[in-house]
């Protein structure tokens, strides 16, 4: 009984992973060396994975400066309204990314409070590569907020308050106990918070069309040239990308090892 | 010398009843209370780490009720140690001088290292937490918490995460560190034996309220209440009627009667310490004037001592005697005898 109730669970769940793992190897399988190379000096697709790095970085540190202290507070301080501010803080989650796109147009567009705001001081968001920071902050913040809510509530009260009783004040607590133990869930989630930034399409599309972003790169050259033209791009991206994240996580797991 | 004038405060549906307290200087402090009775949260009132609605604290005569816990100098260690597993053991008893901003290396590393000596953990000190012992915690959180030569150690259930050995060893180690730090300790725990083995104080609280305090001696031979009685390891707590009789006072439950020292005629509990219960089997002659026929249902060890569990006229009776007096006089299950103890040995409560 339990053979058979197991063999079933096994196919299905099987089934699953070759769906997600399937297409992304053969994309990458399809491309060679010489491709690669050629595709890598086309100066457009160059900069413009240059340019979706930098930007997804840029969200993560914006991200990461205001998303730490709210996932702190959403996890330590019992404030009034804190569950209506967990369900706004989900909320990009749920929404079309372009929809989230409009939704941004809307407020840091040229006719709008948040636009003129900013181009006060000589910022644009629309066709401009702050858009495009805009638009990968509000999609991917979630993901750096919420691993920073579970990271610090992962580290006792009990431990915080003995440090408090050691002579720490609030701030040294944060900065000498609650901070370093909760790094490294804040850290993956920054990694997933600029993973999810690269990947964005939808509401950046809508902000900033030009510079593009390597999304919209691989867009633009299936619909102008076709898959032969496209696929390399994408190829190149999800390399680079799974490099880099595997960098990051074995620089992290040897911090984590050190006594 | 902190003092506690009248400190309550309301946490949900719980309530502290006011507390006033007084610790002094070479005073070992028991808090001594069950799950839920409170003693936590006064532990938490006095480190700062909860406001209380009501009442002062103060500390040799300064008021320091609004005063935040880290300028407070009460160190706290507890049951679960509360280490820091992102740092050393060096690092761990240097937190509380660096949080003070004491900046010198070599004095930081005297003062850590001294320290750690005085702990016996100075083999330690490199090395991170992952494989020390909940001993070798328990020092390093010990170290911790004194280094810095506090005003008041706030032990919340320090020992009740370590086996038996270690308890023991940690026990003896605190008294020593008692003796030789003279500040004051506040030792909260629901271990009796834990409390009247380290404690020279021992309060009772018991649902938000402190039913009793005092040197545990006078918890022992007059508590205050029944519970206290039952939290101090007094046994046979019966509750039955007061009955005057020629002047004398007497006792009644069910078919078991016996004489007490005083009482208001009407329902009263007592108790009769097991170990003022003397054993024979024949009635003896002497000034005690109770004794009861009984029969043995149990004997059971209660190390080093023995307990006999004794049947008076279908009511349950324990009494405490040596091993050498189970094997002298054959003590075994249905063995008929007599139970003999004073009246002024029995409480009434």
């Amino acid at each position: 009984m339990k053979r058979g109730f197991e063999i079933v669970f096994w196919m299905l769940g099987g089934a699953l992973v070759l769906f997600l793992v399937v297409p992304l190897v053969k994309m990458v399988g399809a491309l060679d060396v010489a491709t690669a190379r050629k595709f890598l000096s086309d100066l457009e697709v160059y900069h413009s994975i240059l340019l979706t790095l930098r930007c997804a970085l840029w969200a993560t540190i914006l991200g990461f400066v205001t998303g730490v202290p709210l996932g702190y507070l959403l996890a330590k301080r019992p404030f009034p309204f804190r569950n209506l501010v967990q369900a706004a803080v989900d909320l990009p989650v749920v929404v079309p990314h372009t929809a989230a796109g409009i939704a941004l147009l809307m407020v840091f567009g040229r006719h709008f409070f948040g636009g003129k705001l900013f181009s006060a001081f000589g910022i644009s968001f629309v066709g401009t590569e702050a858009g495009i920071v805009i638009a990968m902050t509000f999609v991917s913040a979630p993901f750096l907020i919420n691993a920073a809510r579970d990271a610090f509530s992962g580290v006792p009260v009990r431990v915080e308050q003995v440090a408090r009783t050691l002579g720490a004040s609030p701030a040294q607590v944060f900065y000498r106990v609650s901070l370093p133990l909760a790094l490294r869930g804040i850290f993956s989630g920054a990694l997933l918070m600029w993973a999810r930034g690269i990947s964005e399409f939808g509401a950046v599309i809508i902000l900033t069309y030009h510079p593009m972003v390597t999304p919209v790169l691989i867009f633009e050259r299936f619909e102008a040239y076709g898959l032969k033209f496209a696929y390399p791009i994408a190829a190149l991206l999800v390399l680079i990308c799974l490099a880099l994240f595997s960098l990051f996580r074995f620089l992290a797991s040897r911090r984590g090892k050190k006594p | 010398m902190i003092v506690l004038k009248g400190l309550s405060c309301r946490l949900g549906n719980f309530r502290l009843s006011p507390v006033d307290l007084t610790l002094e200087k070479g005073e070992y402090w028991i808090l001594l209370g069950q799950t839920g009775s409170g003693k936590s949260v006064l532990l938490s009132l006095i480190a700062g780490l909860i406001r209380p609605q009501e009442g002062k604290l103060f500390k040799e005569d300064q008021d320091i009720t609004s005063l935040p816990p880290e300028r407070r100098n009460f160190t706290m260690m507890v049951q679960d140690f509360a280490l820091f597993p992102h740092l050393t053991v060096f690092e761990n008893i240097a937190f509380p001088l660096r949080v003070r901003g004491i900046r010198g290396r070599e004095e930081i590393r005297h003062a850590v290292t001294r320290m750690a000596e005085r702990m016996g953990i100075d083999a330690l000190l490199g090395r991170g937490l992952e494989g020390l012992s909940g001993g070798e915690k328990q020092r390093v959180a010990l170290a911790r918490a004194l280094v810095v030569s506090p005003d008041l150690l706030l032990l919340d259930e320090p020992l009740s995460a370590l086996d038996q050995v270690t308890k023991r060893e940690l026990m003896e180690e605190l008294r020593i560190l008692h003796r030789e730090y003279d500040i004051p300790v506040l030792h909260v725990t629901h271990d009796f034996e834990e409390g009247i083995t380290l404690g020279n104080r021992m309060a009772v609280i018991h649902d938000g309220k402190i039913l009793q305090q005092g040197t545990p001696e006078a918890l022992c031979v007059r508590p205050a209440s029944p519970f206290v009685a039952t939290l101090v390891g007094i046994r046979n707590i019966y509750r039955g009627t007061v009955e005057s009789q020629e002047g004398r006072a007497l006792f009644r439950r069910g078919k078991m009667r016996f004489e007490i020292p005083s009482g208001q005629e009407g329902e009263g509990v007592v108790a009769i310490p097991s170990e003022d219960i003397l054993l024979s089997l024949e009635p003896i002659a002497s000034s005690a004037r109770n004794t009861l026929r009984a029969i043995v249902r149990e004997v059971r060890p209660r190390p080093p001592l023995m307990d006999v569990y004794l049947d008076v006229v279908g009511i349950p009776l324990t009494a405490t005697v040596t091993r050498q007096t189970v094997s002298r006089m054959g003590l075994k299950p249905g063995l008929p005898l007599y139970a003999t103890f004073k009246v002024a040995s029995v409480k009434v409560f």
